[in-house]
């Protein structure tokens, strides 16, 4: 025979808990691991490091080139020459605004792939908030529609119990309630009207 | 009865084998400090709130200055104004550490040529330096902004596809409401008319 359901026989198995166990330690593990790099990333691509790197590089070779220029001739020809400051100037200023693009290019890139990183969790997180709602949703509704259902079963299961009752008769076929009386007769009458119907 | 008692009896068995795994999988996952996890779909909404609190406090105002400087940053071309002023003092004292360093002596013509050279060639540099820069700034800011408005552009359908289940949700909460009412109505419709036919018929005596 069948009987009440038991809660226990709805309860999550060992293996979803287990899913579920090892699905959060990977998450906390995550957080713990990668969230300081990402911040580290994030404070890192606002700093000017790349660009005093690229500027001081750019600055060391036009000097050399225009310093040492490996041969001694060389050298003295740029001493004696008016024109070679002119010349280191224009070449001076050129290799800077070159460093100086390249490193806002660096880190305008670092930026964005920290954010990007950031908003791709949050964009996880909106989904997952929205699924979860999905699921209370139809939680929610499926409660709704368990509690309608046994009230309607309440209601029909009454009205046939109070049938029941007032057709309720003895071996003589007298109404128990109202006896051998008009509204005995008629309540009998109901009664076996109500029984053909459902 | 028998089958009822066979039925009974599989069911017991297949139980002890489900028990038997069970504490099997159980075993095997002692002493790998998993978090036990009562309420997965609590813990789901909790996990996914804490990653967007997260974001909020962590990285918004850092997205808000990268949408700023991608629209106002000029510090490419304020750098190369910088660098002009430099470039003069810089050049001037190399030309004349390398004199003095070989031994070189120029004639008062020669020094008046190369202060003037210094000054023409780093005016000249000073233009085409800041001039460069200015297009080098647009194209960092307009790189810059076409980042984000790929990061926005995936922001903007993730927003509008959690909006749509939203609706979805909502939509789907009121067909159920409006369900369960008419089915309702059906029923007190059908018991009053069991009712009043049951009446009619037992009055008329036609049982």
């Amino acid at each position: 025979m069948g009987g009440k359901p038991s809660k226990s026989d709805y309860q999550a198995s060992t293996s979803e808990k287990t899913s579920a166990s090892i699905a959060y330690k990977e998450w906390e593990d995550h957080k713990t691991t990668y969230e300081p790099i990402y911040l580290a990333m994030r404070d890192a691509s606002k700093s000017t490091g790349p660009s005093t790197i690229l500027r001081r590089r750019a600055s060391a070779d036009v000097f050399q080139a225009f310093d040492t220029g490996g041969q001694g001739d060389a050298m003295m020809q740029q001493a004696d020459t008016v024109s070679s400051g002119s010349d280191m100037a224009q070449a001076y200023q050129g290799q800077q605004g070159l460093a100086s693009a390249s490193a806002l290019g660096i880190q305008n890139k670092e930026q964005a792939n920290v954010l990007g990183i950031a908003r791709g969790q949050a964009a996880d997180a909106q989904m997952g908030l929205a699924q979860a709602s999905r699921l209370a949703t139809s939680e929610a509704l499926t409660r709704a529609k368990a509690k309608q259902d046994t009230k309607m079963a309440q209601l029909s299961a009454a009205g046939q119990i109070a049938g029941a009752a007032i057709g309720a008769r003895d071996d003589q076929g007298k109404n128990l309630l109202f006896g051998d009386t008009k509204l005995g007769a008629f309540s009998n009458r109901f009664s076996d009207a109500l029984a053909r119907q459902s | 009865m028998l089958g009822m008692g066979i039925g009974h009896t599989a069911s017991l068995v297949r139980k002890a084998g489900e028990d038997a795994k069970n504490a099997e999988l159980r075993k095997s996952t002692e002493g790998l400090g998993l978090p036990t996890v009562n309420d997965p779909e609590r813990t789901y909404a909790q996990i996914s709130l804490g990653d967007y609190r997260n974001f909020v406090e962590n990285y918004k105002d850092f997205e808000q200055d990268m949408v700023y400087e991608a629209l106002t940053d000029t510090s490419l071309v304020q750098r190369a104004e910088a660098d002009r002023d430099m470039a003069q003092q810089l050049t001037t004292g190399a030309a004349q550490r390398n004199a003095s360093r070989l031994g070189v002596s120029l004639t008062p013509a020669q020094q008046a040529e190369q202060t003037r050279q210094l000054q023409l060639g780093n005016t000249l540099g000073g233009i085409q330096g800041v001039n460069d820069a200015r297009i080098a700034q647009l194209e960092a800011n307009k790189s810059k902004l076409s980042d984000l408005m790929n990061i926005g552009r995936d922001i903007n359908r993730t927003s509008l596809n959690q909006l749509g289940s939203a609706a979805a949700d909502a939509t789907a909460r009121k067909n159920a409401y409006q369900q369960a009412k008419a089915a309702y109505k059906q029923q007190m419709y059908q018991v009053g008319g069991t009712v009043v036919a049951g009446g009619l018929l037992a009055m008329a005596g036609l049982i």
